[in-house]
């Protein structure tokens, strides 16, 4: 017996929580959303997320998505609604950000669970568009706390304006 | 009061939510003995501790189940119970005490800083959570624990806190049911009469 010192259990992608997201999932999977600074091509700086995609095989991080307008405050509606509705693969409209080639739709649900598919465009702006696609069961006690949760980010958007706007 | 709540000395208040066995099988012989450790997590505020522990199931090889439930004012915990032979290669992986190749384990769990503290831990090996089991039953049936596997063991933990007392789960074994004066729907095998008891009384029918 021994308590744990600080810091003794972090895994190797552990971020400081303020700016990460995570929506779990049952058996190991999970979609995250890390709050970042994208950089755009004329150098300015803007609010960008990256993008994960856990399943007990793999993980994968698009990072430095640009997103578009109302980014966050969709995925909350989103959520909310994916963790109220009945029947939310027929009352809930897909998630679409094209800006950050992000998609999210719910396939099916039970009373309890809520099966989620994640399609993220492997590189914006290619060709040849491939798209990496992950289906996962989530909880409907996740998707709820998901939709407060995500209003981090925007705490970490305000931040990081704030301070691009005093440089 | 259960071993569990003295070794992690729970408040008064708190409550059980769900059981569960992982599917992990290994055998035991007096050459290469098996280690366990029971990790006590909190979880954080917005986890939800029936998917989270299908989620350390699904990484962590080692993990042979455990418990969760909630504390008075709400919040998650959870016991997570790991083994591992202790003559596992644990020098392959740079590690010099055996029982921190479990450590390392939980250290792989993505994102385990977004869904738990890890608060305590408490090692075992097969006799020594044999003997402190054996201090909640009789000499007599204490002599009866002799053949337990680890496994059984750590199912005889989580029926501590399943509302019945070890020394009928020790007679239980022996007749493969738990509760013989009852008209129950029987699982001919004590630990799965338990949990199917326990899990039919929660308001969500999970155990």
């Amino acid at each position: 017996m021994g308590k744990i010192e600080n810091d003794e259990y972090i895994s190797w992608i552990d971020q400081p929580e303020d700016s990460l997201f995570r929506l779990g999932g049952f058996g190991g999977c999970a979609l995250t959303l890390r709050s970042c600074i994208n950089v755009g091509p004329s150098g300015s700086f803007d609010f960008g997320v990256d993008i994960g995609v856990l399943t007990p095989d793999r993980f994968v991080e698009y990072f430095a998505r640009p997103i578009g307008e109302g980014f966050i405050d969709k995925l909350v509606t989103f959520f909310w609604a994916c963790a109220f509705e009945a029947v939310p693969e027929k009352s809930v409209a897909t998630f679409v950000d094209d800006t950050a080639g992000f998609n999210l739709s719910v396939m099916s649900s039970r009373e309890s669970v809520v099966e989620v598919q994640v399609h993220v465009l492997e590189v914006l702006d290619s060709e040849i568009p491939e798209i990496d696609v992950v289906n996962f069961e989530t909880s409907r006690v996740a998707l709820s706390t998901a939709a407060e949760k995500i209003r981090l980010l925007n705490q970490s958007k305000g931040n990081l304006e704030l301070e691009l706007g005093e440089n | 009061m259960a071993l569990l709540m003295t070794k992690f000395k729970w408040t008064e208040g708190t409550s059980l939510r769900g059981v569960w066995s992982s599917k992990l099988d290994l055998s035991e012989t007096e050459e290469s003995p098996l280690l366990g450790c029971a990790y006590y997590l909190r979880l954080s505020g917005d986890s939800d501790p029936f998917m989270e522990a299908t989620n350390f199931e699904a990484f962590l090889p080692l993990c042979a189940g455990g418990v969760h439930g909630a504390f008075p004012d709400g919040s998650y915990w959870m016991v997570l119970f790991q083994i591992e032979p202790a003559d596992s290669p644990y020098e392959l992986f740079g590690i010099t005490e055996e029982s921190d190749l479990m450590a390392r384990q939980l250290q792989r769990v993505p994102f385990l800083r977004a869904i738990a503290d890890v608060d305590d831990r408490w090692y075992f090996d097969t006799d020594e959570l044999r003997s402190e089991l054996s201090t909640y039953v009789s000499l007599k049936q204490a002599k009866s624990m002799k053949d337990w596997t680890m496994f059984e063991l750590l199912k005889a933990l989580q029926t501590q806190l399943c509302s019945v007392t070890l020394e009928q789960v020790v007679t239980g074994r022996i007749t493969q049911c738990a509760y013989p004066d009852l008209d129950h729907d029987c699982q001919h095998d004590v630990f799965d009469d338990v949990f199917e008891r326990w899990g039919s009384r929660m308001p969500s029918g999970q155990a």
